[in-house]
Order: structure tokens, then sequence, then C-alpha cells
């Protein structure tokens, strides 16, 4: 059980940050309590929470910097403290790239932890392998931080392969972008567990544009390695200018499989793992394509 | 800080500490609706509504509902006032032990507030945050359709019709559960909702260590600690040997267990124990006791546990029982009729296979709790979650070393059990913690602690050999067993002997051998867990049935039903295999195992089925590319309690307004058998079953019962409960006769009125008053045991429909039928929920369910997280089928039902898998990785199956 010593509840992310500089002690910040209350941590100190902080909103972006070619049409802006049930019960959210991160957002967990595991939290946990970031990372979203000395924009890949400079004690991430170039995608996401409703094994996403029934555009990412969710550079690049079809999607599995070195654990073991993201990143591309 | 909040419409505000969660907040608020179960967020057990949504108030800090709304189940409706979804559930039999129900139904109404008319899949969806443990979420998803309008997918036309099938009166009737709206609003009273003034929280600090020597214990600084009251240590307690298992004294299980040793045997065992004010206190305590550790290598692999040289697990010079210690060897059985080796030699095939069955957990939603108090006499209170009051009060009493009757056992309402609660393993040390203190204290088991630290399904190791003739008439059979029962023998002897007595019958057969070797192992202890050593037997044997049938190129059916057991067949075993000694000679009666699989068959298209396949092809094409499905089938049978061992007793006594009270020791833990016994005396004594007012399972007030197991209690306990009410009607009936001024000759006692031959009649109102307070006044009161020595099995038939995916491995259980002789159905509705929840705990085991430990013998996943139970989206249809044969013996005919429906499902799994695929799986479970490696191991070697390519 958690021995807290102070529990901050700012009503804005810049009072976030700075309660959170000036509370002694080892501090988190805290959204749904999904993953942190029952951690019972033993070496927290003070907890930061940001359920009133204004976190919860999924809109358009406004700013269209960060959003890719005009005539795309907006990205999104997804509040980083919007809970999972609201991304999958959001039409924007549906709407965008084939629904990919609407399926992701159904995968999670059960309908009641839904309701308090927020957007944030599943894309900064890292003790087992959630279910957004795969389909965060096909959509190429980046994420905005905060901090003391102000907020920058982390591309969600980046975020993971360098987390430790990228993420610093009292970073609040305080949005995910979803750039309006994904609406140019159609994206698909699985998962596999040993029941429906389960923590992945493995799961995959993947995103492509087709033209001509040429692949013109790929993306691929997984998540329960062990490893930090991570995009699949070799599937996409071998993608690029092949035929959408089957024979493609199995091989682009196989060079998956390949390019993964998954840790075993007591769900799976790596081995077994290293062959499933060939069948769901397979069986995603195929799902992308139909879409 | 002050959180200000509104609950169920009314401003509350109340003071928080900074780490509080909201459940204790509304607890402590007097909501005793919002349970605690696991505090991760994964049962639901303490679902709230907060601004109209569910979520699990174990993972939302209290300050975090500050401004919001919250509802509780006591929101919603009472007693008086019952929200349709509350009346729903119970009168579809919905709820059994309803620990889970509260949570289930507000998710539930937060369902229909938004889609007021939902599909199958949004119900599922909708619920899938409450774990159920007890039901197989049939009926509360049919009391949710109900409301909503919805189209089930489920085929009911199977299911039995909810009409009395006898010529009684209230038996046979699915009579809602004696609690009424109580059990699913929150007034339900279990342990933990118990208040008591000066209230101390226990707490046991546990061993880091899977085998270790405690050197020293320094508990100065705990016992510092302000707000600690108590520290015992295994210095300040008696040191008794006894087996924790609630068991008929003298148990027939080790006595190995001492409160606190000075020698730890697998992690999680109790090293000190610690009462304090708070529970964040007693952590604290136990953090600060300093523990000196010397380190013994340990025995983690169960078929090492014996080899020469092995670390001794118990080798303290005071146990008793244990066969011998010094190989680590806690029991061994051994039967044998027939000459086997004769048979086998005799048999044109012999077959012979290894099948293993891992680690599991019963899980029940409210963990193991117990309160203890000193009443004013200074005699010991003990309210506790248990199956076994009369074992708790035996062994409490002499554990602690205080007289029996200076010990008084309550069990309130349970949230569920499964055997895992036929075992005392909070009640001993919460009561020496009462001992020491002189004041109340609560000890609860957290999640981690009720899956690592109570009791477990025994793992084993099955060999299987059978002879069979050409025409596949079995000729001899023999089950080698090894069973590991972890650090402490609790149910070591015996529920491996059930693992044979229990599955050797079915089949006939001129020879059979049963041997089983119990061992120690520095891992969690095993238990009784629903089925007691039966579902790893039926795991084994069943598909072995199915390998054997298959080898021969028989329908599966067809060899089950020519070797299958007949009405007047003795039992061939039950003489030799007794409960962990010799049994009793048993005759079949009544066996409605031919019905059972013609009623199977029928509803689960299994002939369709077949015929769609070209002889030797291996599953049909599923609902995606590279899925197949297959069917497989089980046969089983069980027992109706212990012959010659399970007594039950049952006192009745007659109010003046001819209603009455029904004291009886037996105990529901959630299985509705205070209504099935309610529901039995009201037939004797021809009232309603309202008129019957129960009280069960207090020693102070009731008489004694063995407790609620070996599926006993409608067949024993109901059967003092007959007893009992003919003793109290027959009184009855002679002070009617001097109403009636008749003989008392040919009286009968129906619809709450004496009828006389003649057709006079007078009230039984009327007639209790007058015993009361007429002429010849006398308090009509009896009391009735009852003891059996014939044990007649229900049987039962299933079928389960799979479909694999055959690039991953991952089984999805589609369809499950299964239906079961079980006499005569007292409560339909309530024995189809037996059914429907004891497929699904047979689907955990057969599919996800497994307790993983790391080289060292620590859990890897001890968490509902982890640890995967089916949801409501996991679960398949269950369809349950009632047969009835009407057993002479049992209570209007009745046999048991609880156990049996958990025998059939993970063979029925793995014959299925095999249907589809081709593939053999012997090791549970059968998870998607396995079920690969099967699938390529068939392909590598080119197999018949699906690796074989080309039958698609």
């Amino acid at each position: 059980m958690l021995d807290l010593s102070a529990l901050l509840r700012p009503t804005s992310p810049e009072e976030a940050i700075r309660l959170f500089a000036e509370t002694p002690g080892n501090g988190l910040y805290v959204s749904g309590g999904t993953v942190i209350v029952p951690s019972g941590s033993p070496n927290l100190d003070f907890l930061v929470d940001l359920s009133a902080a204004g976190l919860d909103y999924v809109r358009p972006l406004a700013d269209n910097a960060s959003t890719g070619t005009a005539g795309e049409g907006p990205g999104l802006a997804l509040g980083a403290g919007t809970c999972i049930c609201d991304l999958a019960r959001s039409q924007q959210v549906a709407d965008l790239a084939g629904g990919v991160l609407h399926e992701a957002a159904a995968a999670v967990a059960n309908h009641t932890v839904r309701n308090r595991a927020t957007l944030g939290g599943n894309v900064v946990a890292s003790h087992y392998p959630t279910d957004l970031p795969p389909a965060l990372l096909v959509l190429e979203a980046s994420i905005l931080a905060m901090n003391l000395d102000g907020k920058r924009e982390i591309d969600l890949e980046t975020f993971y392969t360098d987390r430790r400079t990228q993420h610093k004690k009292g970073d609040l991430i305080v949005e995910v972008r979803v750039p309006g170039a994904s609406r140019n995608l159609t994206a698909a996401f699985e998962k596999l567990g040993r029941l429906k409703l389960d923590i992945a094994t493995v799961n995959a996403a993947a995103a492509v544009r087709v033209e001509g029934g040429g692949v013109v555009h790929a993306r691929a990412a997984v998540s329960g390695t062990g490893r930090p969710p991570a995009r699949l550079h070799d599937v996409e690049t071998f993608l690029i200018g092949q035929k959408a079809d089957r024979e493609t999607f199995e091989e682009a599995g196989r060079i998956a499989s390949e390019s993964v070195d998954p840790r075993s654990n007591h769900r799976a073991s790596g081995e077994y793992r290293k062959k499933m993201i060939g069948v769901l990143v397979r069986r995603a591309l195929e799902r992308a394509a139909e879409k | 800080m002050t959180l200000r909040f509104v609950v169920n419409g009314k401003d509350v505000a109340v003071e928080v500490e900074p780490s509080e969660v909201l459940l204790d907040s509304l607890r402590r608020l007097g909501y005793r609706g919002v349970k605690s179960g696991c505090r991760t967020g994964s049962c639901g057990t303490c679902t709230v509504l907060l601004d109209g949504r569910p979520v699990p108030s174990c993972t939302v800090l209290a300050a975090q509902a500050d401004g919001r709304e919250v509802t509780t189940i006591e929101g919603l409706g009472d007693t008086d006032n019952p929200h349709p979804l509350q009346s729903g559930f119970l009168r579809q039999g919905a709820a059994q032990c309803a620990y889970c129900m509260q949570g289930m139904i507000l998710s539930a109404k937060a369902l229909l507030d938004t889609h007021p008319h939902p599909t199958d899949e949004e119900i599922r969806e909708g619920i899938s945050g409450n774990l159920c443990r007890c039901t197989g979420y049939v009926k509360a998803i049919e009391a949710v359709a109900e409301l909503g309008g919805t189209r089930l997918h489920l085929d009911s036309s199977n299911r039995h019709p909810h009409r009395n099938p006898g010529p009684y009166a209230t038996v046979g009737d699915p009579v809602e559960k004696t609690e009424g709206i109580g059990l699913v609003s929150g007034r339900a009273k279990y342990t933990d909702d118990f208040a008591f003034e000066g209230l101390l929280q226990g707490r046991i600090k546990r061993s880091p260590h899977a085998h270790a020597r405690i050197v020293s214990i320094d508990a100065s600084k705990a016992r510092a600690l302000e707000g600690v009251h108590a520290v015992l240590t295994c210095e300040d307690v008696p040191r008794v040997p006894h087996s924790t298992a609630g068991q008929n004294c003298p148990e027939p299980s080790p006595y190995d267990s001492v409160m606190l040793d000075r020698k730890v045997r697998f992690v999680g065992d109790r090293v000190a124990a610690v009462a304090a004010d708070t529970p964040i206190l007693a952590k604290r305590a136990c953090d600060l006791i300093e523990v000196e550790y010397e380190m013994i290598e340990p025995v983690l692999d169960f078929e090492r546990a014996m080899d020469e040289g092995a670390p001794v697990i118990h080798d303290e010079d005071d146990a008793t029982g244990i066969l011998d210690a010094s190989r680590n060897m806690a029991a061994h059985v051994d039967a044998e009729v027939g000459d086997v080796e004769e048979g086998f030699a005799k048999a044109e095939h012999v077959f012979e296979h290894t099948y293993r069955v891992q680690y599991v957990h019963a899980n029940p939603s409210e963990p193991h709790i117990a309160a203890t108090f000193l009443d004013e006499k200074n005699r010991l209170v003990v309210v506790t979650s248990t199956q076994v009051p009369f074992h708790v009060r035996r062994i409490v009493s002499r554990v602690n070393e205080i007289p029996l009757h200076d010990v008084r056992v309550v069990k309130p309402r349970i949230g569920g059990g499964f055997g895992v609660k036929q075992e005392v393993i909070v009640e001993d040390i919460c009561a020496a913690l009462t001992l020491a203190t002189r004041r109340p204290v609560k000890l609860s088991l957290d999640r981690s602690e009720e899956l690592v630290s109570s009791r477990t399904r025994h793992p084993q190791i099955l060999k299987l050999r059978t002879g069979v003739a050409a025409d596949g008439t079995i000729l001899a059979r023999e089950m080698r067993v090894l069973t590991n029962t972890g650090a402490y023998g609790s149910h070591g002897l015996t529920v491996p002997s059930n693992t044979g007595s229990k599955s050797l019958p079915l089949y006939r057969s001129p020879a059979i051998a049963f041997s089983n070797d119990t061992v120690y192992t520095n891992l969690p202890v095993g238990g009784a867990c629903r089925g007691y050593g039966a579902p790893q037997g039926y795991f084994a044997m069943e598909s072995h049935s199915d390998e054997i049938a298959h080898a021969l190129g028989m329908d599966p059916a067809e060899f089950r039903l020519m070797n299958a057991i007949r009405e007047g067949d003795e039992d061939p075993i039950a003489e030799k295999l007794g409960e962990g000694k010799e049994g009793f000679r048993r005759v079949i009666q009544t066996n409605g195992l031919p019905e059972c699989w013609e009623r199977v068959s029928e509803a689960a298209d299994w002939e369709g089925w077949r015929s769609k396949l070209e002889p030797g092809q291996f599953g049909t094409p599923g609902s995606f590319r590279h899925s197949r499905v297959g069917k497989g089938i089980t046969f089983a049978m069980h027992g109706s309690g212990i012959p010659g061992d399970d007594m039950g007793a049952a006192t009745i006594k007659a109010n003046e307004d001819g209603s009455f009270n029904l004291l009886v020791g037996a105990t529901d833990l959630g299985t509705g058998s205070d209504t099935i016994l309610a529901q039995i005396a009201s037939e004797v004594l021809g009232v309603t079953p309202e008129k019957v007012v129960v009280y069960s399972s207090d020693t102070d007030r009731t008489p004694f019962d063995v407790g609620a197991y070996a599926s006993s209690t409608t067949y024993v306990s109901g059967g003092a409960v007959v007893k009992a009410a003919e003793m109290v009607r027959d009184r009855l009936l002679v002070h009617a006769a001097a109403l009636l001024a008749e003989g008392p000759q040919g009286l009968t006692c129906a619809d709450g009125k004496v009828t006389a031959p003649s057709g006079k009649s007078v009230s039984l109102a009327d007639v209790a008053n007058a015993a009361m307070y007429g002429e010849d006044k006398e308090q009509i009161s009896f009391t009735a045991s009852n003891v059996t020595y014939d044990c007649p099995p229900p049987f039962a038939a299933a079928c389960c429909t799979v479909e694999v995916d055959t690039e991953t491995g991952r089984v999805d259980v589609t369809d499950f039928v299964c239906a079961v002789d079980l006499g005569f159905p007292i409560n339909p509705a309530l024995a189809e929920g037996q059914i429907e929840g004891g497929v699904l705990m047979g689907l955990g085991y057969a599919l996800s369910e497994e307790m993983l430990f790391d080289g060292k013998g620590r859990m890897l996943n001890d968490n509902l997280r982890d640890y995967r139970v089916f949801s409501s989206v996991d679960a398949p249809p269950i369809r349950a089928i009632l047969v009835r044969t009407d057993e002479p013996t049992g209570p209007f005919g009745a046999k048991s039902v609880s156990e049996i429906p958990v025998d059939v499902v993970a063979p029925a799994v793995a014959n299925a898998i095999y249907a589809a695929t081709g593939v053999r799986l012997r090791d549970l479970p059968f998870t998607p990785e396995k079920v690969l490696a099967g699938i390529e191991a068939l392909a590598a070697a080119g197999g018949e199956g699906v690796g074989a390519g080309g039958r698609r």
C-alpha cells in the first residue's frame, strides 16, 4: 500500500510542474491511478494528481506546424489526461486512419479500468506492454512535454528510443499529437494474450497507404518485446513499392519477426514472441490494406 | 485533507489521508456494499459509479473524488425499493456468493443508462471489469438482457425450463435465494462488514525465502512503534503441531504445521504476526521486524523431492502423520482390484500416456478474512469466512490451548470458497493476536497473500495405462500419480485418493490399480479445491479415453458408452479406495449418463459436426483464415459427500404462527444451500419457503455439520433437514389430531394446513399456536443428524467447441454444453448456476490459469492482472442441462451437482483441440505458446493434423 506524505491537486499543468518541483522527496504524477495506486510503491513520498489539471480533451490540432502538408485535414490533439474509454468512444479517433487508435483503446484492460486509465499513463507505463503505443507509433504521433523550462514536442519514437534524455524527473506529458498526415493512411491494431481480456503477450500495429495496388507508405510498430515499443523500420523499408498483396505482407511478417529480439518472461518465451510479431504485423498489414 | 463529494445524492465531507483510496473512504462512511477484492483494479468488487461511470474504487485516490458524484450499490435500491437490476439478478439466480455482484450490477446500470438496448457483446463488455468466480456470467447476462430486451446468442432451447420438474410443492422450484434483495444491495454482511469497537488490524510478516531456518528474530523496533499492540513470533505462541485442513478429527492429513515456526518452507510462509491500529502501521511494523535467516537449498522440482540427498523439508521432531519425512514423502496411497498385469497380458492393445497438471488457485472473490474478539464473558468469538466453522472451532481451540467451550465460531455471508476455505489459515493466528491484546483483531489476506499463502489445487503427474480388447472393451487400467503438496501436507493424502476414487470407477474394468506418492516441496501448499483431486484425474483419464478411441478408430462417444458404468453395477474400487483409508461398498442406483450424453450430443450437434469430417480429417474451417474448429467430449461421475465420514445435523423449531426456525451447521458459501435446505424443510412441513427462517453455521447456536465440502450439503445436510422436519411434522400432527378430534393416522401436512382423510382441516398456525399455548404446551423442536454410506455419484457429459488460431495457438472456446444427472434438482436455477460456474472455473484450469514461480520459488504472477481468470468477454455461452434420475437415497431424489462440472472441462478442451488440429496436449494449461508448439511439432513430423496441409 502507498504510504504518501502528500497528494497534490493542481488545476493546471503549469501548477502541476511547479508543485512537483517544490515538493520534497520522491514523487510521481498520477492520473487514473490504475498502475501507480496498486503498485503500493513504498518509495513514493508524494503524488501530483493531474485529474483536475484540464488535460482531458480530444480536439483538432490547431497548430498545423506539425501536421505535415496542407490539405490533409487537421491532426488530433489528445489531452494526456483523457481516459482510454473516451478515446475508444471518440468519433474523431474512430475516423482517423481506419480507427487504429480506437482499436487499440478498446483493447486496453477492461471496461471499468478504461474509465480511469488515461492516455498519458498508457504511453509512459513501461513495466508491461500497453496497447496504445504501437498504434500511436504508426501514426507518427508526438508528445508535448512540459517542465519549468517550457514546452517541447518530442517525436514518440524518439521518446521511446531515448527515454532517459527525453523524459526527466518532473517532466509532464500534457498532450499526444497525431499529425494530419495520418488521415491519408489506413491502419490496424492486433493484440495477442492468453485470453481476450489480458495483458498483451505482444501487440502490433501497421499503417499503409496503397496507390494503384502498390504500397507507397508503410509504418509498423510493436510492443511486448520486453523493450520499449518500437517501429519496425526494416519492414517499412521493404514494403515501399511492393504490391499490396498477401505475399508481400507475408514477407513483411517474416522481416518483422527477424528484426526483433524479444525477451522471455512468465507470459511467453522470447522465441514465441518473435514468431507472433511476424503474425501480428502481417495481420495488421492485411487488415490495414483492406480498410 | 478534506474530501467533499456527493454519495448517492447526499453531500458528504470526510477527512482522508493522502494515500487513502476511495474504496476505504466509502467503507469507512458505511457504504459496505463496496467490497475489497484485489486492490489492483482487476476484479471489480469495489466498483462504484464516479459521475455515472463504473470505476474500480480501489485505484481511485480518495481525494480524486473531490467535487464529484459517487453512486454505490446502496444508492441504487434496497429491500423496500429494489432497482429492477437488483430484482432481476435475484430472480434469474445470478447471485451466488454475490461478493462481486454489487459492483457488477452498478456496471450493468451504467451500461443501460447509455445503451438501453445493449447487444450481447455490449453486455459482456459492460461488465468486463467485474470478475465473478461463482457463476459463468450466464444468468447475470440474462438478467441484463431481460431489462434491455437483448437477443442473446446463447441458444436457450436446450436449457432446463424454469418450472418445477417434479411432483412437489416447493422442492423443484427455482425459488429466489432466502437472503433476498439484501444480497444484491450491499446489506448482506460479510466478515469485513462487521464493526468492532477498538478494532486492530492484523498482518502477517511472510518469508521472502523458500527454505530457511530462522536464526534470530528481533521485534523490538516493531514493538516500540506507536500504535502497535502485539508482535508475535514463534517465541510467543504455543507450538502445537496440527493440520490446517478442515477435516474430521483425527484429520487424515499430517500434523506438520505450527502457528509460527523457526523454519520457513515456502516464499510466503508465516514468520511473525502483528496487530496495530491501522493497516499501514501493521505493515510498517512488519517491515521493522528483523529476521536473520540461514538459507537451505529449496526443493522446487517435485519429481526430485524424493531423491537421495534432497534437502529435508520437515526435519522437525514433533510432526506426526508424515509418511517418511526424511524422503519428503507426505503420503502414499495404493489400491488394486483384480490383476492388472494379467489384464494387460490379455489385452489386444495397451495404451500408456503421461499427463501433467499445474498449480492453480480457487481464487474466491473475497479473500480469507477473520475477525476475533473476546465477548463479555471473555470467550473468544471468531467471525470468519470459512466453509468449516466447526473444524475452525476445534483447531483454533487446540492450537491456542484454550478450551473448546470458550470458542464460538460464526460464519457470516461468504464471498466464495471453492475448497480453499476448508482450511484454517487466518483464524488461529488472528485469535492469538486477540488473546495477546485482549482486543478485537481483523486479519485479511491481500490478493497476493491469497494466491501465494492460502491453498492451491495440487499439481500432479499422472501416468495412465489401459489394456483393451480388440473391440475396445477395457480389460485393465492403471493410474500412477505423483502429487506435489507444497510445503505442508494439508489434504495431501485425501486429494490424490480422490483423484483415483472419483475417476476410475467411471469405466468398467475387471482390473484397476491406483497408486500415488505425495511429496513435499518448498512451494505453495496444496489443499481442497472444487473437485478435490478429481479434475486432475479426469483430465488424465478422459484425455486418455479419447486417445484410445482415436487409436482404435472408434467414435469417442461410442468407446465411452460401451465401457461406462451402468445402473446396478458395483463401483469396483470404492471399498478399496476411500478417504485416505478403506471405503464403503457402493452400488450405482441411478445413472443418467446415457441421457446426459444424448442431450449433450443433440445440443452440441456432435453427429452433425462429425459427419462434416472426412475420415482422418481434423477440424472444420473457422471464422477466419487460419482457424480450425473442433469439438471434444468428456464423461464424468463424482460423489455426494464422504461416505461414513460426513455428518450434518439440523434443528427445526416450530413457532406459534406456523413458521419455523431452521438451524443448520451447513455452511452456505454462496452456493445457495440455505435456500435449498429451506425448500427441503418447507416441502416436508407443507409451508412456503419463506415460512422457514434459516440460520446457519454458528457453533454456539446451530448443530454440528462438517461443513461445505465434498459435494455434501444438499445430499448429507439435506437428509438431516428431511429427518428433523419429519419429526417436527409428526409432532404437529399429534396436536392437530387433538384439534381435529381425529386420530393422527392419515393426516397430511400441505399448503399450510393439516388435513384429515375426512376432509376436515386446521391451519398449521392454529396447530402451532395450540402446541405452544394450549393444553399440552411444548416447544416443538427436533434435531436430526445424517450420515450416509452410499455416496451416489452424479454423472455428467460435456461437449466443448473450440476455435483454434493455428498461427498463434490461441484457443477460443465458442460453446460449452454440460449435462449433469443430479438426481432431482431441488432448485433448478441454483443447480444451473453451479454447472455454469464450475465450467467457467474449469476453463480457466484448461486455458489460462497457472501459478508460475521463478528459480527461487517466488510466484511470478501473484495478482489478478497476471493470473488470468475468465472474464465476461472471455466466457463462452455455457449451456447447462439438468438430467433428472430420482436417487432413492437422496432427499427428494437429489444427488450432488457442485463439483462435477469442473471435472469435465479440461479434458473436453484437450479433446476439442485435438479434434480441431490433430494436436494432443497432455500438459495443462493450454497456453497459446504450447498449442502452437504442438501444431509445429505435428507439422515437423508430417502429422495428420493442421500441419500436414491440404486438409483445410
